[in-house]
């Protein structure tokens, strides 16, 4: 370590070489990206481009084949899912992966627990515990859900299920949030508002979105990845990439104008 | 809203026939039916252990018996070999069958799914085979008998039926409101959050792993402290108290009566407990019998009684 590289502050998110194999399958391989403190970054890709699967290597679901990933200066390549949660990485699913017996707010109470010791407390009824409560409500409010709080969630809509999936990440103040497609089968209208919510978090808070609706990803982020059959294809400013010819190609196909 | 109100009569209706037939009518009631209840109880006991398991976390432990059947040992033989004395019998028995749940879970909780049942099932099948043949400890096919019934002095009397009624139901009321009050806690809440989505629970933080492990560990030891009171219950214990009928006996007990939802465990207690013992008045053949009840269940019921009476409830609001 130079005295240079300690200056300045390390980089939120630093994968370097980062590969994934499935038996034969190459899913991921060699992907190198920085992103600094509170940067908002796209990734985009057509389908299989291994998105997912980076999320899934970033957040420790998938063990890494090679390379090595640092959050924040610290390497956590090996670091087991949990902990990393513990170092303020949050995220989102693209299937909607919630609580689907529990009510809405119970749904924000067990996931605001994940980084408390109140999570082995074995006597004292859940229900008493107001603060988090209290947290879980501000949260809901946040996101206008306020009125469904003990709606059980599995009931709800796909929408309102969304917009849970979001304030599920939030409620434990994540300062590196990767978001699976938060817009996935939302109606424009939903989208738009989701959207809405994303542009209104916190600016110190560190985001990855996987986007596949263009409006959304060139809406929320300041600079986009383009990842192609598992490698890292370009990377740009919104304006780079729409302008990308080669983009466009892989993306909207060679036929279509895009718009 | 006619539900939250018809579901409060019968909540009450419920608790009123429980206290009347457990706390009220044991002296009038025949011994034979006595004795069921008892027995009823000593079983609801590692049934809402394992509902714990099965409905909370869906941990399907095939081998719950195996801990049940430690403390029972335990008890056993620290009571007739060491003559240790109630109190040090019944702790040692819980803490025996803790230390064995940690053990084994070490070793079981490294699968999932139908690896986590048949990995459970045959280590409770060791465990029978060890109590079987291990003689010298544990007698054998003989099992231990002559056990004796704890001894508090001259003004309480254990030796009577009714009177033992009442000792077990200490132990039941003591052992419901700990494990209510577990998945009531912030505990219990992750271990439900478990069985909805491990993947969201790990990136929530939560070492999935180790939670799964503790409550492995405490549904052995409520197990244990069941079998600590069957042994001064029954005054003898064998290997077949360790048997695979045994331990599918308790799955049946959570999954009739409904699982995730501890009341269907005592339900599922009450109705195996009376079935196997009525039935088997009339025919050999009683474990075919809870084999199609089994099926039968699993097939239209598969939430047990809990779950039709949920439905029937709905079904009037309408």
């Amino acid at each position: 370590m130079d005295s240079e590289e300690k200056r300045t502050a390390p980089p939120a998110l630093e994968c370097e070489a980062l590969t994934k194999r499935f038996g034969g399958l190459e899913a991921l391989s060699h992907v190198t990206l920085r992103v600094k403190a509170g940067e908002r970054r796209a990734i985009i890709g057509p389908n299989g481009a291994g998105k997912t699967t980076f999320f899934r290597l970033i957040s420790g679901e998938f063990p890494v084949t090679s390379g090595t990933i640092r959050l924040f200066g610290h390497e956590i390549t090996r670091m087991p899912c949990h902990r990393r949660a513990g170092l303020g990485l949050g995220r989102t699913f693209q299937v909607t992966n919630l609580f689907p017996t529990m009510t809405v707010v119970d749904n924000l109470v067990t996931s605001s627990m994940g980084l408390r010791r109140t999570k082995f407390s074995m006597v004292r009824p859940l229900s008493t515990y107001k603060e988090i409560y209290g947290l879980a409500d501000d949260i809901l409010d946040r996101v206008g859900m306020i009125g469904k709080r003990s709606h059980i969630v599995k009931y709800l809509f796909h929408g309102e299920q969304r917009q849970i999936e979001i304030a599920m990440a939030l409620i434990s103040n994540p300062k590196v949030l990767l978001l699976d497609e938060p817009t996935a089968g939302l109606s424009p209208a939903e989208s738009a508002l989701m959207t809405a919510t994303l542009q209104k978090l916190d600016p110190q808070i560190t985001i990855l979105i996987i986007e596949h609706d263009m409006d959304v990803a060139f809406n929320v982020a300041s600079r986009i990845t383009v990842l192609h059959q598992g490698c890292l294809f370009t990377e740009g400013t919104p304006q780079e990439i729409r302008n990308n010819l080669q983009v466009q190609q892989i993306y909207f196909g060679e036929e279509e104008k895009p718009c | 809203m006619a539900q939250p109100l018809s579901s409060k009569y019968l909540l009450i209706l419920t608790l009123g026939v429980v206290v009347l037939v457990l706390v009220i009518l044991p002296p009038v009631l025949p011994t034979y039916i006595v004795i069921l209840l008892s027995q009823t109880m000593v079983y609801a006991m590692v049934a809402m252990s394992l509902d714990v398991l099965i409905g909370y976390t869906n941990l399907g432990s095939l081998g719950h018996a195996t801990y049940f059947a430690i403390g029972a040992f335990a008890t056993a033989i620290l009571e007739t070999k060491y003559k240790a004395g109630f109190a040090v019998s019944l702790f040692s028995s819980i803490g025996i069958a803790a230390g064995a749940s940690a053990l084994i879970g070490l070793l079981a909780m490294r699968t999932t799914g139908i690896y986590f049942l048949l990995i459970t099932l045959s280590i409770a099948m060791s465990v029978w085979g060890l109590i079987y043949r291990w003689a010298s400890l544990t007698g054998g096919d003989n099992g231990i008998s002559d056990i004796p019934r704890p001894d508090f002095g001259r003004w309480i009397n254990l030796s009577g039926h009714v009177s033992f009624h009442y000792f077990i139901l200490f132990f039941f009321i003591l052992c419901l409101v700990l494990i209510i009050l577990l998945v009531r806690s912030p505990f219990g809440k992750t271990l439900v959050g478990i069985r909805d989505s491990e993947s969201r629970m790990k990136v929530l933080g939560y070492n999935v792993w180790l939670h799964k492990y503790l409550a492995f560990i405490i549904a052995g030891a409520f197990a244990g402290l069941a079998g600590s009171v069957y042994a001064y219950f029954n005054r003898f214990v064998g290997p077949s108290d360790a048997s695979l009928d045994q331990c599918m006996e308790f799955v049946l007990m959570v999954s009739i009566g409904g699982q995730g939802t501890l009341i269907g465990a005592n339900i599922g207690a009450l109705l195996i407990t009376f079935m196997k013992n009525m039935l088997s008045v009339y025919t050999k053949r009683y474990l075919l019998i809870l084999g199609i009840v089994y099926v039968l269940t699993a097939k239209y019921a598969p939430e047990g009684v809990m779950g039709l009476i949920k439905r029937l409830g709905r079904r009037q609001e309408i």
